[in-house]
């Protein structure tokens, strides 16, 4: 299949590569994974004391598109506070890269995980002030 | 000729439509089909039955692909059940099953600094085969007891092991392609 160029130059160079500690409460992780193809994607998220997010790392086990959404993703909550991210839509993502229609799920991958990871710095906060 | 397209890949070839399947059956049936209708039979044919020996045989080829392989047939018995699968919408987000699939690919990356890298994909081969093992006996009991939910959760995690594995292959490939 013949991938566009911005998922070509993501997938290439993929921006923010890497990971942030789990433990940190600081730190929200999101891990999805799409049955569809088996792909698997984690995506964390580094957010400061005004819940804007500072830094997002990604690693992802999958095709091309699904890499490029990842790190398309990483780049676009940097800066974002969690509100302004948890708004980001997949088709938002799916248009900046041009992805075909079977390669919409990638783009809805992403879009779970930075959920998932929200929701996940979330529940943490949430236990660190019970415990406070 | 004569063929009857309403049955389901389970009653082309024979078999109760159940997740364990009689495997030297289904070969030696499927066997049998495909001489019974293989088109070269046909070559002096009318047009039309030509057509219809051809039909035949890509839906005999088909059901022989789908039952032969595990996760295949586990989706295809869900579909039969008129259990939906959405592939732009199904996600899985069971956060241990994902840790470890992301272990486990991790684990393939890394096999390149092992001083033995063909033995460390074999030991990966063979914990992705008991952890599908496991995962095929939680379908067969959900399966068995109509549990859809569970069952089609088994089917969509038995995706990610199908791709471990070939990503496994793929990486023993290019490994013994290096040696040689």
């Amino acid at each position: 299949m013949a991938y566009g160029e911005k998922v070509l130059d993501h997938y290439e160079n993929p921006r923010n590569v890497g990971s942030l500690d789990k433990d940190d409460s600081s730190v929200g992780t999101g891990m999805v994974g799409a049955p569809a193809c088996g792909d698997v994607m984690k995506l964390q998220i580094q957010v400061d004391q005004n819940g804007v997010i500072e830094d997002a790392k990604f690693k992802t086990y999958g095709c091309g598109s699904a890499i490029a959404s990842s790190s398309l993703l990483t780049e676009w909550v940097k800066g974002k506070t969690l509100d302004q991210a948890s708004q980001i839509k997949n088709s938002e993502i799916a248009e900046e890269l041009a992805l075909p229609p079977v390669k919409i799920h990638c783009s809805v991958l992403a879009e779970d995980a930075i959920q998932a990871a929200i929701s996940d710095y979330q529940n943490k906060q949430a236990e660190h002030k019970k415990s406070a | 000729m004569y063929f009857d397209f309403s049955q389901n890949y389970f009653e082309v070839f024979q078999l109760a439509t159940d997740y364990v399947i009689d495997r030297a059956a289904l070969s030696d049936n499927y066997q049998q089909l495909q001489s019974q209708y293989h088109p070269d039979r046909f070559v002096n044919n009318s047009e039309q039955d030509k057509r219809l020996a051809m039909q035949i045989t890509s839906y005999i080829n088909e059901g022989h692909k789908i039952l032969q392989d595990d996760q295949m047939r586990a989706r295809y018995l869900l579909e039969l059940a008129e259990v939906a699968f959405d592939a732009e919408k199904d996600t899985t987000q069971d956060m241990d099953f994902l840790l470890s699939q992301m272990a486990l690919r991790e684990a393939i990356d890394e096999v390149d600094k092992d001083p033995d890298p063909l033995t460390a994909l074999d030991d990966l081969m063979i914990k992705a085969a008991e952890q599908k093992k496991q995962l095929s006996a939680t379908f067969q009991c959900s399966y068995a007891n109509q549990e859809w939910a569970q069952a089609k959760e088994a089917v969509l995690k038995l995706q990610f092991f199908k791709r471990l594995q070939h990503q496994i292959s793929s990486k023993q490939e290019a490994l013994e392609d290096e040696l040689l």
